[in-house]
């Protein structure tokens, strides 16, 4: 390789980086991990994007930033991210931030693993949604693919609004489960 | 516990972190929220300009951010916090020297803390974490949304007396006992009333108005009878407003119509609207203050219904306290700052029943969280501080314990002053003279309108809240005396333009002796009027049906109609006048809010929803055809949508 094929002499000033990924590259690699993440804490879309950005932006400015590897980075993105979601709670006043006070990594390792985007996770629930009932699938299609009332969802399946509302309970712990042990077969594929 | 609430001790329930997880991630299996964006060219381009403007740049940005928790920032904080507090530690010492040699505590003081400082220009920054869905408010810039647009041309205000105003020094808020009648410091009709009129005089000559000639005593007192219930007594030589409201039984029929406006929507308990209006007509009758009645009324659990205490804490802080409550029930109000989602339940948990546990709501995520019971302080414009409910206290101690507050905060509340002025203007002449933002059809923000009120509101406030008074002030106010537009008077709007009818009808209908009433037609009428507008011929209307179903604006291409022509006879003058304000409500509906809204099913259903209609299929029906036959052109969506939302208010 010559230095100018050298993805690293386009890297802005400032960032010091050893035999690691390109900004871009990096940025490539990682976002949809860090945005996934910042959906699982509670963000909209449009604050998860605005998040993303500031993470990298943050990360990629600091000196003495350095990729050991990917692992280690995209969990070193995902505090940053985390803190700077805390940081803006903070400075709207909000006594109660939408987040818990888990462990940092905790819900990334129950829900994605050691993937670092987050798309087994998608594929995974993917796959477990197609093995629940079909009154939960209908369910969860009203809920979240057409943002349907309790009550409409009670109505359209002959049960009690509460009755829809432990239906689709059940359904998320069954993906849960279903979902953690496909995360937990991939992961033990991978060590 | 009750029986919603999860058992965090049960091993199958899902803990709050993992099902908001897991929600984010249904949600992008179904599409419906946006899969992780490639924002790589963004974060590049940023960088690059970063290292183009150079490092201090970056350093104040980094100031800047959001989450800037670098060591350089965080020693700037320190010293920013130090040296603030040696500001704040100096001015205390001056303050307390300069006050010095007073003995007591000046009252006016604690009146001018009940002022809201900077709530003529509410804060209307949009909380991003908190809109439902990026597609439901597309076009609303970063950070920052602007529901309307000031016009230009004439200036904005007209210069303010010189007269100083008298300051409001109010007793009753200096002690902590409830008043019930207190001597009335400062009652200057005159002063009062010349205030109000150069404000209004100012929005006429803002909007364009040539004011129709005063009209005479007799029909002024034919005016007051119609709207406020009470004829002017003359046999004690007395002058035609001060000759009204002079007993109980011609204050009653207006203590009904207040009562009515400021607790429409509220669920009350069978009688208690008839000992209402009786203890209303004694305040008003005995020159009492109105504020410590509604005070007393607030805390008073005997007169409502608490079955369902968001729809009573909506209504009280919709009628009392002019709240955007409608939006802030499923998301914060994406056009005023103040009404948040959180305070809109906490106010409702201060009116939930007593053994109620908790009360839950749904956020705009689908989360569920539960209502704390406390005062929403912005909703109540920073009234006097409420003291803080001990975290010891057993919740439904600590819920009694905020409504007192509430109630107590109630008396001599500026924000109560204005929602009093509007409730009173709106017997007087059928509008409010600043609706809220969240009204579909409410008129442009206007400077000189805002002064009116603000003029008005004093009044309430150095009156002691003397309704009486306020309602003599609003019968002898220009716009009372005033006589039908000459515009509207000989017909001539049939041939004038659009843009004269914008003007007059604005003024016109509502602060210039239009008629109190709007006109009201059917509903089958309505639709086919509508329906003809945009090129479709009337559905259901016979020939002997009304005009309205007809283009009758001069030729009707040139002024807006459609060419379907049938002919009928007779034009009731109500009917002229409707068509005339369609006019008008077209223009000003162009900045509404509804239109921020891109998606069309969203949109018809927030706009069901402002004005608090359940659509019939008939309406719906005709809603979406509206929409869908012009989705391509936005221009034509946007004069869609404007026939939408107001056949949706005037079919109410």
């Amino acid at each position: 390789m010559t230095s100018n094929d050298d993805p690293a002499n386009d890297r802005p000033e400032g960032i010091r980086v050893d035999r690691e990924k390109s900004p871009e590259e990096l940025i490539r690699a990682h976002q949809a991990g860090v945005w996934r993440y910042l959906r699982m804490l509670g963000c909209d879309a449009s604050l998860a994007d605005d998040i993303t950005q500031e993470t990298f932006l943050k990360v990629l400015r600091h000196d003495r930033f350095t990729q050991h590897s990917d692992t280690a980075t995209a969990a070193y993105l995902r505090r940053t991210a985390h803190n700077l979601l805390v940081s803006l709670h903070r400075k709207g006043g909000r006594k109660k931030t939408i987040f818990t006070s888990d462990p940092l990594d905790e819900i990334w390792d129950r829900w994605a693993g050691k993937d670092i985007s987050g798309d087994k996770a998608i594929d995974s629930l993917r796959e477990c949604m197609q093995a629940l009932s079909a009154r939960a699938q209908l369910a969860l299609k009203m809920r979240f693919g057409e943002e349907s009332s309790r009550l409409s969802i009670a109505e359209a399946l002959d049960i009690t609004e509460h009755g829809a509302r432990n239906l689709m309970q059940r359904a998320k712990q069954q993906l849960k489960e279903c979902v953690q042990e496909k995360i937990g077969e991939q992961n033990a594929e991978v060590e | 516990m009750n029986s919603n609430q999860p058992n965090p001790n049960d091993r199958n329930t899902l803990s709050e972190t993992d099902e908001r997880a897991i929600d984010a991630l249904i949600y992008e299996v179904n599409k419906l929220a946006p899969s992780p964006p490639d924002l790589s060219t963004a974060i590049l381009s940023e960088l690059a300009r970063t290292r183009w403007e150079g490092p201090s740049a970056a350093f104040n940005r980094e100031k800047d951010s959001r989450g800037a928790s670098s060591v350089a920032t965080k020693r700037g904080r320190s010293w920013f916090a130090v040296a603030t507090g040696v500001l704040a530690l100096a001015a205390s010492i001056f303050l307390i020297l300069s006050r010095w040699d007073r003995t007591v505590i000046d009252p006016t003081r604690v009146a001018e803390n009940n002022t809201t400082e900077g709530l003529d220009e509410p804060e209307i920054a949009v909380d991003k974490s908190q809109v439902a869905s990026p597609t439901v408010i597309a076009t609303a810039p970063t950070g920052v949304v602007k529901p309307t647009t000031p016009r230009e041309g004439v200036p904005l205000v007209r210069n303010k007396p010189t007269t100083t105003k008298q300051q409001i020094v109010d007793p009753v808020l200096a002690s902590t006992e409830q008043p019930s009648s207190v001597k009335k410091l400062t009652s200057n009709h005159a002063q009062s009333l010349a205030e109000f009129n150069g404000e209004i005089e100012s929005y006429w000559e803002r909007v364009g108005v040539v004011t129709a000639a005063p009209i005479d005593d007799a029909e002024l007192a034919a005016r007051i009878e119609d709207r406020f219930g009470a004829r002017p007594d003359l046999s004690n030589g007395e002058t035609l407003v001060q000759a009204t409201l002079v007993n109980a039984a011609a204050c009653e029929p207006l203590a009904t119509r207040l009562v009515n406006r400021l607790f429409r929507g509220v669920p009350l308990v069978p009688d208690a609207q008839e000992r209402m209006i009786a203890e209303a007509t004694a305040v008003i009758v005995q020159g009492d203050r109105f504020d410590a009645l509604i005070s007393r009324w607030v805390a008073d659990d005997s007169l409502f219904n608490h079955d369902r205490p968001e729809q009573l804490s909506q209504g009280l802080a919709t009628n009392l306290l002019d709240a955007d409550a409608a939006c802030a029930r499923c998301h914060d109000s994406p056009v005023d700052g103040r009404f948040g989602q959180e305070d809109y339940w906490s106010i409702a948990s201060l009116f939930a029943p007593a053994n109620r546990p908790a009360l839950f709501y749904e956020m705009s995520d689908g989360r569920q969280r539960v209502a704390e019971a406390r005062i929403p302080r912005r909703w109540l414009g920073n009234a006097t501080p409420s003291q803080e409910a001990s975290s010891q206290e057993a919740p439904v101690d600590r819920q009694a314990s905020q409504k007192e507050q509430l109630a107590k905060q109630l008396v001599g509340n500026r924000i109560l002053a204005g929602a009093l002025a509007n409730r009173i203007w709106e017997i007087g002449f059928g509008a409010p003279l600043i609706s809220r933002a969240s009204d579909p059809i409410a008129p442009p923000r206007d400077d000189a309108l805002q002064q009116s009120h603000t003029a008005l509101t004093d009044a309430i406030i150095n009156s002691n809240f003397d309704v009486r008074f306020v309602v003599r002030l609003v019968m002898a106010s220009d716009p009372m005396r005033r006589g039908q537009s000459e515009l509207y008077a000989s017909g001539r709007w049939r041939v004038a333009n659009e843009e004269t009818i914008l003007r007059d009808s604005l003024a016109h209908r509502t602060f210039a002796a239009a008629p109190i009433r709007r006109p009201r037609m059917g509903r089958d009428q309505l639709l086919a009027m509508m329906g003809s507008r945009i090129g479709q011929a009337p559905q259901s209307l016979g020939a002997s049906s009304t005009v309205l179903a007809q283009p009758s604006v001069g030729d009707g291409d040139k002024n807006g109609g459609s060419k379907f022509d049938a002919v009928v006879p007779e034009k009731p003058r109500d009917e002229e006048f409707l068509w005339a304000a369609w006019v008008a409500d077209r223009k000003l509906l162009e900045d509404s809010w509804l239109h921020w809204i891109k998606d069309p099913e969203e949109q018809k259903r927030h706009a069901f929803y402002a004005v608090n209609k359940t659509p019939a299929n008939r309406e719906d029906d005709f809603a979406s055809q509206l929409v869908s036959r012009t989705d391509d052109e936005s221009v034509a969506v946007q004069n869609a949508n404007d026939r939408l939302f107001w056949i949706l208010r005037q079919s109410l």
